[in-house]
């Protein structure tokens, strides 16, 4: 069974909460600054690495945006339209590998292609594939740092 | 509720058995094959995409599955002066929050996974946990079923959650093989059957979990007033409570975000044993209702009230 915590509002921002490593090494660093309020009688939380609402939140838009990006960038239509028909492809086709048991790791492997694809294209596609292999990077840092730190 | 009750009671409107039904009914919005796969998705799915993969299927049932209109009847009663396009929306946020919570509730089963909680209204659940013998009178909001698990694991007492069976019969029989451990489930198919376990269970400190906003099918009823309407609400909890001299614990659970609840607990209402039936449901009925509204137009949005309560909204 999960471990729980009682009453203690800051134990919302333990890195144990947080499933990336990146995220984990943030909290660490600043979640004593964070609103641990108790503005409710008592509280049980939980400690579970996919616990975050924050973390699950910006990771699942950043996904489905950068994405949408890719998909808008390959569909032979105008800008416009193709960032309407961009949105509901993307969640789609990011649900298929899911439909034949993806894990996360399989997840984020291709994603990490697809960035890898679109690095060398021309236009302003490479930036945003540039800032996710940045994020893979920087994820990849932190994990060695909360390794190193025993976070 | 033993075999030989079953057969001695008279035939219900029950719906035939899961071989004589078409194929293809397992795949309608109360079909077995949704569970099948809600199980698949709460197993298979990575905790990070989730919350991409519940707008979609909230957006796919709010168009196709049969629940929306009664939804959205009710949120006109609940939301005076409303327009349908704004209900329509609203709509979309209850199969969102619903989708939240059978995840949450498939988590649990399956992985122990546990969300975080959080009480109002502490001081009235601590008397029940610590007491027992009690009745638990809650909606159709948030998970109920994770909220019984986390009782039964916190009071130590019996809890037994009475529910509607399935209405679909692969459903109902797949929801019974799975039925949790810590938790005693009891499907109230016919009103007398389970009356007798359930006044023993009560009496003997157990905690009865019952549903008391919508009333299904060969349940007593009584008339009550909800949002300024009339309307009917089960009568069990309140013969229940007035039987074995319990009283009737008003709790809600209410999804505050992703993997958290909050248990709202009210001041107990206890159903006086006097002659006058009539006057100790109507005045206990009362009490509920004046809870049950402040609980729902604070927290319209995850009120999964899936049949119109009203009855000339059918």
């Amino acid at each position: 069974m999960t471990k729980m915590i009682a009453d203690k509002p800051s134990a919302r921002w333990l890195p144990a909460r947080h499933r990336f490593a990146l995220s984990r090494l943030i909290v660490f660093a600043v979640g004593r600054y964070l609103p641990a309020r108790m503005d409710v009688e008592h509280i049980l939380l939980a400690v579970d690495r996919d616990q975050s609402a924050i973390e699950n939140y910006t990771i699942a838009i950043w996904f489905l945006a950068t994405s949408a990006c890719y998909v808008a960038v390959v569909l032979p239509l105008s800008i416009f339209w193709s960032i309407v028909a961009a949105i509901p492809i993307a969640a789609f086709l990011i649900q298929l590998p899911l439909a034949f048991g993806a894990t996360s790791a399989i997840l984020m492997a291709l994603q990490f292609c697809a960035a890898a694809y679109f690095a060398t294209a021309t236009g302003s596609i490479h930036y945003v594939a540039w800032l996710t292999l940045v994020v893979f990077a920087a994820n990849a840092i932190a994990w060695v740092i909360d390794r190193a730190c025993g976070i | 509720m033993s075999s030989e009750q079953a057969s001695d009671s008279p035939p219900t409107r029950h719906p035939p058995p899961a071989s004589r039904q078409s194929w293809w009914r397992r795949f309608l919005a109360k079909g077995v094959f949704w569970r099948k796969f809600l199980r698949f998705a709460a197993m298979h799915v990575p905790p990070w995409i989730e919350p991409l993969v519940i707008a979609c299927w909230a957006g796919i049932f709010l168009l196709f599955a049969p629940g929306r209109q009664a939804v959205m009847s009710n949120l006109k009663r609940v939301k005076k002066g409303s327009t349908p396009l704004a209900n329509f929306f609203r709509c979309y946020r209850v199969f969102w929050n619903y989708a939240w919570s059978l995840s949450d509730t498939m988590r649990f089963r399956e992985m122990r996974v546990v969300p975080d909680w959080e009480f109002t209204g502490y001081q009235h659940f601590e008397v029940m946990q610590a007491t027992g013998g009690a009745v638990l009178l809650s909606a159709h909001m948030g998970s109920y079923d994770l909220a019984a698990y986390l009782l039964a694991e916190r009071s130590g007492h019996r809890v037994i959650i009475v529910r509607a069976p399935e209405v679909d019969p692969e459903t109902d029989e797949y929801e019974k093989q799975r039925k949790p451990a810590e938790v005693q489930t009891e499907f109230n198919v016919k009103a007398s059957d389970l009356a007798i376990d359930l006044l023993h269970a009560v009496r003997d400190g157990g905690i009865v979990a019952i549903h008391g906003d919508r009333v299904a099918a060969n349940i007593g009823e009584l008339p009550a007033t909800l949002f300024g309407e009339a309307t009917r609400l089960p009568a069990g909890p309140f013969a229940l409570a007035m039987s074995s001299h319990a009283p009737i614990h008003p709790i809600f659970i209410v999804r505050t975000g992703r993997r958290r609840y909050r248990v709202v607990a009210y001041p107990p209402i206890v159903v006086e044993a006097s002659r006058d039936r009539n006057a100790a449901f109507g005045k206990a009925m009362a009490a509920w209702t004046r809870d049950l509204e402040d609980i729902v137009s604070k927290t319209w949005y995850q009120w999964y009230a899936f049949v119109p309560l009203w009855p000339e909204a059918t």
